[in-house]
């Protein structure tokens, strides 16, 4: 995948080429050498419409940053910790800064300040918030990634009950924004299916899209995994005890993971396109974090529901708690189970 | 170094920093927000028990009486001259009509009767359910399969009321976890050929059995041993499944299986090779049956059987072929599920067919799949002394997969006798809508 | 699990192997190809076929066929209401509760004022002698076709050609064209023919047809046979080849015989669906067997001594009167002291007490002592008092 650079530091050149060729006052050298770190604004920069005022206060934004960025690095290297203390402090509490500046930055505007001999003032972590009107971003186009989500935010939490006689357990709650864009949720880490005495362990599994499953056989016997749920199908083949085969699951929908030697083996693999899901416990219980307030379409699969449950919901900045989801227990566990070729076997014949 | 190249050492310093702050930002995702490491039902909740089953209700038409009989065949009997089973309605193989009309004997070599003759008629052809249990903690199986059987009397046409038919009950043992061998003992599906695998209403492509089902899909009752050896390297396993019951794997109205009638058991097995690779699924198979003909009591009239199946499936292909050959020795009073018979004719048979379909699956709203079939069967068969008959038939059928519980069936026979039996008006539409549950 | 295994196919292969099922005895068929294919394997014409099914000794092939070469139809004597009868066995059943008449086909280019027309001599059998289902009993049933035109039942029956049931018809399919040997030179009593059987020539021996009793379901009517059984030295059943009595209908039924419009006299029922029963002969009974004799070396031959070797009188010692003395050689007698006094008392008919018609040893002979085998057979009339009865 290409490296996407972000648009806030495109203009990095840009900002490079003003530096060097500006001639205004703000950026006239300063008598001790620091001449070239502008404190003043706003830039020097013609604004004739809505978009040239965009690029303005992004422009300014990352003036900004590199100023208490670079400005503190000075301070810091002439032994003056309290400037580079206050400026890095100040930088922390830069809408949006960037989580690796705020990665690198952070331990040391802590360290200056205690050089400084006060105590760490350091802001919290920046949140996923609207910055300040003076630093609108610029409207979203086709070209700009989706925006990250972040750990921290509100959270939806409550129980599924339903199920039949399957019970509530393995249900999976996802949320999609609506008048909005979902974040594109990060492929899942160290994901497994197990085969361990001829069932899948575990046997319903929620992963984001893109996240790349691993097939553990730990049986003293061959499997043959396949799933024929387009467009995630796939087969790997026979493998033996011990042995792993890895897929990566890079399309939406639920997935029937079935053995091609063992027909009484059945799982399920759901792959959701959101980074807000959850998958419920034994009793119903459910919890998912990081949500912005809004408005949300929200969704619940169940194994033996025929339909999913489909609903909306609004998440304010508290969150939701004691949401009360219901699932269908209607849907009976499939009588018969195809091969990899698609033909259905009776499960009592064995082969 | 001068002011202005300090500035833009600075700055391109600045510069290289963002950059590469941007390009780790791309390198390193972040971590997910929300995460679940699945969820597996603890096993106090499995249900050990578990029901299914069909109904498969029909729709059909014979032609002529609805049987393969002529008007004008005085012959004693009158079903070894010709092939009772062909005017085939339903997937048990019951004929439209098996009524030889006054005056007129046969001698049980026959299937069971729809009783419908040449008109057309709707069918309830069977009511299946289907119990089993897996054993919590021991690699027990148990299944049973209750089919209700409806049909009514009064025609004069053999009809022989409703019933109740255990047509399989057994368990299966798994003694080991690291080999792939199973022991059955019970009343199980024949181990002979593959068109047993399909010879449920609602797993098979079509609507009726083969010409030569009625030698290769019979239950029986005794004891089974599978054994399947998986040689990975070569995306294949072989595979041998070895039986001994009391009357092998003829259907029922040909030889009853609940009962040994000559104290010697029926062998029959097969070994088969498979090939699962990704884009094709291949299976091959010979088969073969001994024993004495649980049709009589006699242990010296002996029955032989030999066969070999094809399967292949690719890219939505399926093509299923057997061929089967038969002997059958002379012998005593003849028990068939039809009647009693004063003996047993030697018989021989040879035949086969060959199915091709090709299944489209599909998302339109209830429809999930469509299927385009036709097979081609061939059966040469004679009883001694009797009139050599060879009959053919051409069937073509579409099928089509409606949500995930009901299918729908349509499929026309056109009977052919070619040699030997009297040419007659035996051609069947038939249909099936089958709801599994 | 190996050990379990072991002591388990132990277990079931000592449980088999003590399994001494009784199986029911088996329905067999015997035809002339049959005795044929055992002449032709070195069996002696003294070996018997049926033995099994309550007929002390079976069926000789002898009396089947002689072996000779070709072999030929044997003709043995028997009584059939009084009268000396000859006879042929084509046929042997065991075990058969009834046997059926299946239909033959005769062409016909015609049909005229209910008549056949140019009927051939080539008739389409529809069954085979080797199946079960096969008897010389047919329903004839004319078929208008061209000549040639047909030759099997398939063809007759998808020409749709006009067919008309007839009578029945009593022929023997025989793997050859059999010789009637002993009939010579009695012409008469039986023809011989071939006709066709699914397509293939179909060689026959065609006898008397009437009356043939067809039942229902074309199942043929039976009528009883009565074979002479004594108790031999050993203390045993035996039924030596003396003549037997060929009877009329059902037992008890008093089924009185065909009468001959000529002579208004009963005569026998020339070819019937022959049921064996063996008449337990009193110990009072005797068999006219001269030393010497077919019956007297019969009778030696089973071990049975009844032999009544003359008859009284001077009649009977006049040599002229030889032949009407050999035409009673093997009449059972069950007062031989009256029967056998003159040539006039044993050449009558229904006076004496002669086991000589169904009627006499029905009346004669306590029921406990008429017997019914599992051995049926069939037996054409082929001469009657040496007259040749016409086919």
């Amino acid at each position: 995948m290409r490296a996407r650079i972000p648009r806030s530091l495109a203009f990095a050149p840009l900002l490079a080429a003003l530096a060097v060729t500006s001639t205004s006052p703000a950026s006239a050298a300063p008598a001790d050498g620091r001449g070239w770190l502008g404190e003043e604004m706003p830039l020097p920069l013609a604004v004739r419409t809505a978009q040239d005022l965009a690029v303005k206060a992004a422009a300014e934004k990352q003036y900004l940053i590199f100023n208490l960025l670079a400005g503190g690095k000075l301070a810091w290297d002439s032994g003056d910790f309290a400037t580079a203390a206050t400026k890095w402090e100040a930088l922390l509490r830069v809408h949006g800064l960037d989580p690796e500046i705020d990665k690198v930055m952070r331990p040391l505007a802590k360290e200056a300040r205690g050089r400084a001999g006060g105590t760490a003032s350091v802001p919290a972590p920046p949140v996923a918030v609207a910055p300040p009107p003076e630093f609108a971003p610029p409207p979203p186009d086709a070209t700009e990634p989706a925006p990250r989500a972040h750990a921290a935010g509100a959270t939806v939490s409550g129980t599924v009950t339903g199920g039949g006689s399957h019970g509530p357990g393995g249900a999976v709650i996802w949320l999609k924004r609506i008048g909005g864009e979902t974040p594109k949720p990060a492929p899942a880490r160290g994901k497994v299916v197990t085969q361990r005495n001829k069932t899948f362990i575990p046997h319903v599994l929620v992963v984001p899209v893109g996240t790349k499953v691993s097939f553990r056989n730990e049986d003293a016997i061959f499997h043959n995994i396949f799933s024929l749920s387009k467009p995630n199908d796939f087969d790997t083949g026979l493998y033996k005890q011990g042995a792993t085969y890895q897929q990566t699951f890079k399309h939406t929908g639920v997935v029937q993971i079935l053995c091609n030697i063992h027909s009484s083996m059945l799982g399920v693999i759901v792959v959701v396109d959101t980074p807000y899901f959850a998958q419920a416990e034994a009793s119903g219980a459910f919890s998912i974090k990081g949500l912005t307030p809004g408005e949300y379409e929200l969704k619940v699969w169940h194994e033996a529901a025929s339909k999913l449950n489909e609903q909306r919901l609004t998440v304010g900045p508290g969150g939701v708690r004691g949401l009360s989801l219901q699932v269908g227990g209607d849907k009976r566990a499939p009588q018969f189970v195809p091969d990899k070729s698609g033909k259905p076997r009776q499960s009592h014949i064995g082969y | 170094m001068t002011v202005p190249a300090v500035r833009a050492c600075a700055v391109a310093i600045a510069s290289l920093l963002v950059f590469a702050a941007a390009a780790r930002a791309q390198d390193t995702e972040p971590e997910p927000i929300n995460d679940s490491e699945g969820y597996t039902p603890p096993p106090e909740t499995a249900t050990p028990l578990s029901i299914n089953g069909y109904v498969d209700v029909g729709f059909a038409k014979a032609q002529g009486d609805g049987t393969s009989f002529a008007p004008a065949d005085t012959r004693v009997p009158l079903d070894y001259g010709v092939d009772g089973f062909a005017p085939a309605v339903n997937a048990r193989g019951d004929a439209a009509s098996t009524d030889p009309g006054p005056g007129r004997t046969v001698n049980g070599f026959l299937p069971r009767s729809a009783g419908i003759g040449g008109r057309p008629s709707f069918l309830l052809n069977t009511m299946d359910v289907d119990f089993k249990y897996t054993a919590p903690g021991a690699p027990l199986m148990v299944f049973s399969r209750v089919q209700f059987l409806p049909r009514f009397f009064g025609l004069g046409d053999g009809g022989d009321g409703t019933r109740v038919v255990v047509e399989q009950a057994f368990g299966r043992l798994v003694p080991f976890d690291s080999q792939e061998l199973a022991l059955s003992v019970g009343k199980f599906d024949s181990v002979f050929g593959i068109e047993y695998l399909d010879n449920q209403a609602n797993i098979r492509t079509g609507v009726t059995p083969s010409l030569i089902a009625r030698y290769t899909t019979g239950q029986s009752i005794g004891a089974k041993l599978f054994y399947r050896l998986q040689i990975a390297p070569l995306s294949s396993a072989l595979s041998l499944n070895v039986a001994v019951t009391n009357s092998g794997n003829f259907v029922e109205v040909l030889q009853p299986p609940d009962a040994n009638l000559t104290g010697a058991p029926v062998a029959s097995g097969r070994l088969g090779y498979e090939l699962n690779a990704a884009a094709l699924q291949a299976k091959l198979g010979v088969s073969a049956m001994a024993g004495p003909r649980n049709d009589q009591p006699e242990r010296s009239a002996q029955q032989h059987a030999y066969g070999a199946d094809l399967r292949i499936a690719v890219a939505g292909l399926y093509l299923n072929a057997e061929y089967v050959r038969v002997d059958e020795g002379q012998g005593g009073p003849k028990t068939t599920s039809v009647g009693t018979f004063p003996f047993a004719s030697a018989f021989w048979a040879r035949g086969g067919y060959a199915q091709l379909a090709y299944a489209l699956a599909l998302d339109a709203g209830p429809l999930r799949k469509v299927t385009l079939y036709g097979r081609y069967d061939r059966r040469h068969a004679w009883f001694e002394g009797y009139t050599a008959i060879t009959v053919d038939r051409i069937t073509g059928g579409l099928r089509l997969d409606l949500w995930e519980a009901v299918i729908l069936k349509g499929e026309y026979l056109v009977n052919r006798e070619l040699v030997g039996a009297p040419t007659v008006e035996n051609n069947v539409f038939t249909s099936s809508l089958v709801y599994s549950w | 699990m190996r050990h379990v295994a072991r002591a388990a196919f132990v277990l079931g292969a000592a449980a088999l192997a003590a399994c001494e099922v009784q199986s029911p005895p088996r329905a067999q068929l015997w035809t002339l190809a049959d005795v044929a294919a055992l002449y032709a394997n070195g069996a002696p014409p003294t070996d018997a076929i049926a033995t099994d099914a309550g007929l002390p000794g079976g069926v000789a092939l002898s009396s089947m066929l002689n072996k000779s070469d070709p072999p030929t139809l044997a003709v043995q004597k028997g009584w059939a209401e009084g009268y000396a009868v000859g006879y042929t066995t084509t046929e042997a059943w065991t075990y058969f509760d009834e046997i059926w008449a299946q239909p033959v086909y005769i062409p016909v280019t015609g049909w005229a004022g209910g008549a056949p027309q140019n009927q051939s001599t080539e008739p389409i059998f529809s069954v085979g002698a080797d199946s079960l289902f096969y008897s010389p009993f047919w329903r004839m049933i004319y078929v208008e076709a061209p000549k040639d035109a047909v030759k099997s039942t398939r063809e007759i029956l998808d020409g749709n050609y006009p067919l008309h049931p007839g009578r029945g018809w009593v022929a023997a399919l025989s793997p050859f064209e059999i010789g009637l040997g002993d009939m010579q030179p009695t012409a008469g009593g039986a023809i011989t023919g071939s006709g066709w059987l699914d397509g293939s020539p179909a060689p026959f021996v065609k006898f008397p047809a009437t009356p043939v009793g067809i039942g229902d379901d074309e199942v043929i009517d039976e009528v009883p046979i009565f074979h002479f059984v004594f108790v031999n030295d050993e203390g045993k059943w035996a039924a030596p080849a003396i003549p037997s009595v060929l009877g009329t209908g059902p037992l008890y039924s008093q089924t009185p015989g065909p009468i001959d419009s000529a002579t208004d006299l009963p005569t026998p029922k020339y070819s019937g669906y022959w049921r064996v029963y063996n008449v337990i002969v009193p110990a009072s009974g005797r068999v006219f067997a001269p030393a010497g004799s077919d019956a007297d070396m019969a009778l030696t031959a089973a071990g049975v001594n009844v032999q009544a070797t003359t008859i009284q009188g001077p009649e009977a010692a006049d040599p002229t009167n030889a032949a009407k003395v050999a035409a009673l050689v093997g009449r059972v007698a069950l007062d031989p002291a009256t029967c056998f006094a003159s040539l006039a008392a044993a050449a009558a008919r229904f006076t004496c007490p002669y086991l000589e018609s169904q009627a006499k040893i029905e009346s004669l002979i306590d029921k406990s002592a008429i017997v019914r085998t599992d051995v049926t057979v069939t037996c054409p009339i082929v001469s009657i008092e040496g007259i040749p009865v016409q086919p």
